[in-house]
C-alpha cells in the first residue's frame, strides 16, 4: 500500500516536471523571454520536445531499475523499496533542472547570437480602463476580518477560567489532541495570534495582487487583459474564502476550549476534513479557472511588436527581483499562477514576514513544551 | 484605451504617456470628465516609478488638459478657449521641427501637406501605432 502512494507520488512529480516547460507564459520558454514571432523557432520547438521526452524515459527506467532492483537482485522489503523511490525521485528532479539550465542557456545564446530583439519593436501595453473593470473584492472586505482574531482573544481572556489546565495545540487522525501547552496568558495567545498570522498573509497575497501590474500582451491586448482581470477576480474570492475557512475552524477550536463538549473527537475530524474539503475544492477549481485564463498567444503573430525584453530581472528565469518595478506579484514564468516581485520591500512586508513569525512561533512553542 | 510604452525608446516614459493620452483625448477614446488611474495604479501597469507617472499627469495639468484635484485624481477637463499663451507655446514647439524639416530641404507644400495629414489622423480613430 505504501509503496503504491509514493510511486503515484513518483509519477505525479516527474510527471509534473517533464510537462512543466509547455506550461508556461506563452512568452517565455526555459526562462527565456523570446519575441512571439520567433514562437515556431527550431531551437524552442525542439528544446521543449526533447526536455519531455527525455524526462519521462528518465522517470521510467528509474521505475524499472527499482523493480529490478528490488525483486530480482536484493529482494528489499517496504521501507527499502520506499527510500530507494524517493532517492530516485530526488535523481530525477537534478537531472531535469540540469536540463532546464542546458536549454536556459542553448536558448539564451541562440537569442543573443541571431538578435531576436533587435527585428522588432519591445513594447508594454496598459488598458487605461482597466483598473475601473477590475472586479476585484473590495480591501474592507479583508479587513472586516482582523476583528476575528481580536474578538477571539478577547473571548478567550473573558473565559479564562474556564479554559483547561493543558490546552491542545496539536491532533492526531482520529481527532484526539496529542501534544498540550501549560496554561497561561502567552498560550492562550497562541490561537488568535497563529489566526492572524494567517490572515496577514491571505490579506497580503491579494492585497499585493490587487497592487500589482495589469499588463496586457501586444498582439491579443483586448484577450489578454480580459483573462488577467477574470483572474484576478477569482484569485480574490478565493482568498476569501482561504480566509473564511481559517476563521470557522480557528474560532471553533477557540469556542471548543471554553464550552468542553464542542470538543468531541468527532467534532474536531468533521471541522478538520470539512476545511480540507473546502481548501481542496477551492484550489482545484482556482486551478482550471487558471488554466483558462492563461494569457496566449493563439495564432501566428505577423506585426513587428514585441512584450518588453525583461530577462535581465529574473534569475535563471524563475526567481524575479526587480526593485524599478512597484508590482508585488507577477505571472510566473514556470507553471500557472504568480510568482513575488523579491526586489520590492512591500513583498516581505506582505508575504515574508508573516510566514517568518509563523514559523518563529511555531519553534517558540516546540521550545517552551 | 490602451497605452503602449516603448521603453527601449530614445523619448522618455513620462514623455511617450503624456503623448499618448493627449492623443487619446483628441480621438474621443477618452472623454472630458474621465478619470485618469491613480499614479500608483498607472506606475504598477507600466512597470516604472511613480515620479515618472506624476511627472506626466503633472504635465498634463500645466498644459491645462487635466486637472488635479484631491480625492479623485487626474480628472480629464473640457479646456478653457485657447489662449495668447497656449498658442505662443504650440508656435514654440513646433518651431524646432520645421527648422529641422527645412534644413532637411523639405519643401512648403511637402510640410503643409504633412501637417494636414497629421491632422486628418489624428481626428479619425485608428490605432495609434
Amino acid at each position: 500500500m505504501i509503496i503504491a502512494i509514493f510511486l503515484f507520488i513518483y509519477v505525479v512529480t516527474t510527471g509534473v516536471q517533464a510537462f512543466l516547460p509547455s506550461v508556461v507564459k506563452s512568452t517565455t520558454a526555459f526562462g527565456v523571454t523570446f519575441p512571439p514571432q520567433q514562437s515556431q523557432h527550431v531551437v524552442l520547438t525542439q528544446a521543449k520536445k526533447n526536455y519531455s521526452k527525455f524526462v519521462c524515459l528518465l522517470s521510467f527506467i528509474g521505475i524499472i531499475v527499482i523493480f529490478v532492483l528490488a525483486t530480482v537482485v536484493f529482494q528489499w522489503h517496504e521501507e527499502q523499496v520506499v527510500i530507494m523511490i524517493i532517492v530516485v525521485m530526488l535523481f530525477v528532479q537534478i537531472v531535469a533542472v540540469s536540463i532546464y539550465m542546458y536549454f536556459h542557456k542553448k536558448i539564451n545564446r541562440t537569442k543573443q547570437q541571431e538578435n531576436w530583439f533587435g527585428q522588432v519593436k519591445q513594447v508594454r501595453v496598459v488598458d487605461l480602463t482597466a483598473r475601473q473593470r477590475d472586479a476585484m473584492l473590495p480591501t474592507h472586505f479583508y479587513l472586516v476580518l482582523f476583528l476575528f482574531p481580536v474578538v477571539l482573544f478577547l473571548y478567550l481572556m473573558r473565559h479564562y477560567a474556564l479554559l483547561p489546565d493543558a490546552i491542545p495545540i496539536h491532533f492526531n487522525f482520529e481527532g484526539k489532541a496529542d501534544q498540550f501547552l501549560h496554561k497561561n496568558y502567552s498560550s492562550v495567545l497562541a490561537l488568535p495570534f497563529f489566526l492572524l498570522m494567517q490572515l496577514w498573509v491571505t490579506f497580503g497575497m491579494f492585497y499585493g495582487l490587487k497592487r500589482s501590474a495589469i499588463v496586457g500582451l501586444v498582439n491579443a491586448k483586448e484577450a489578454s487583459i480580459t483573462a488577467q482581470l477574470r483572474l484576478r477576480k477569482y484569485m480574490s474570492y478565493y482568498f476569501f474564502v482561504l480566509a473564511m475557512s481559517f476563521i470557522l475552524l480557528v474560532s471553533y477550536m477557540g469556542l471548543a476550549l471554553v464550552h468542553h463538549t464542542l470538543a468531541k473527537p468527532t467534532y474536531v475530524m468533521a471541522i478538520f476534513m470539512g476545511f480540507a474539503f473546502i481548501n481542496t475544492l477551492t484550489t482545484i477549481a482556482l486551478f482550471s479557472i487558471k488554466k483558462r485564463c492563461r494569457m496566449l498567444y493563439e495564432q501566428d503573430i505577423v506585426s513587428n511588436l514585441a512584450d518588453v525584453d525583461d530577462d535581465q530581472y529574473w534569475w535563471l528565469g524563475f526567481v524575479y527581483c526587480n526593485r524599478k518595478d512597484s508590482s508585488v506579484f507577477l505571472e510566473k514564468r514556470l507553471g500557472l499562477g504568480w510568482t513575488l516581485n523579491l526586489g520590492n520591500t512591500w513583498s516581505y512586508i506582505l508575504v515574508v514576514l508573516p510566514v517568518i513569525l509563523m514559523i518563529v512561533m511555531g519553534i517558540l512553542i516546540g521550545v517552551l513544551n | 484605451m490602451f497605452i503602449m510604452i516603448e521603453p527601449t525608446s530614445s523619448v522618455p516614459i513620462y514623455e511617450q504617456l503624456t503623448r499618448q493620452i493627449i492623443e487619446g483625448i483628441v480621438k474621443g477614446e477618452i472623454k472630458v470628465g474621465d478619470t485618469l488611474p491613480s499614479v500608483r495604479a498607472m506606475a504598477a501597469d507600466l512597470g516604472v516609478n511613480m515620479h515618472t507617472v506624476n511627472k506626466s499627469y503633472k504635465a498634463l495639468a500645466e498644459k491645462g488638459v487635466v486637472t488635479i484635484k484631491a480625492k479623485s485624481g487626474a480628472v480629464v477637463c473640457a479646456g478653457d478657449a485657447l489662449n495668447e499663451q497656449q498658442l505662443l507655446y504650440l508656435q514654440q514647439a513646433l518651431k524646432p521641427v520645421l527648422a529641422e524639416g527645412i534644413v532637411l530641404g523639405a519643401t512648403e507644400q511637402q510640410l503643409e501637406n504633412m501637417l494636414q495629414q497629421l491632422l486628418r489622423e489624428l481626428t479619425t480613430k485608428e490605432a495609434m501605432l
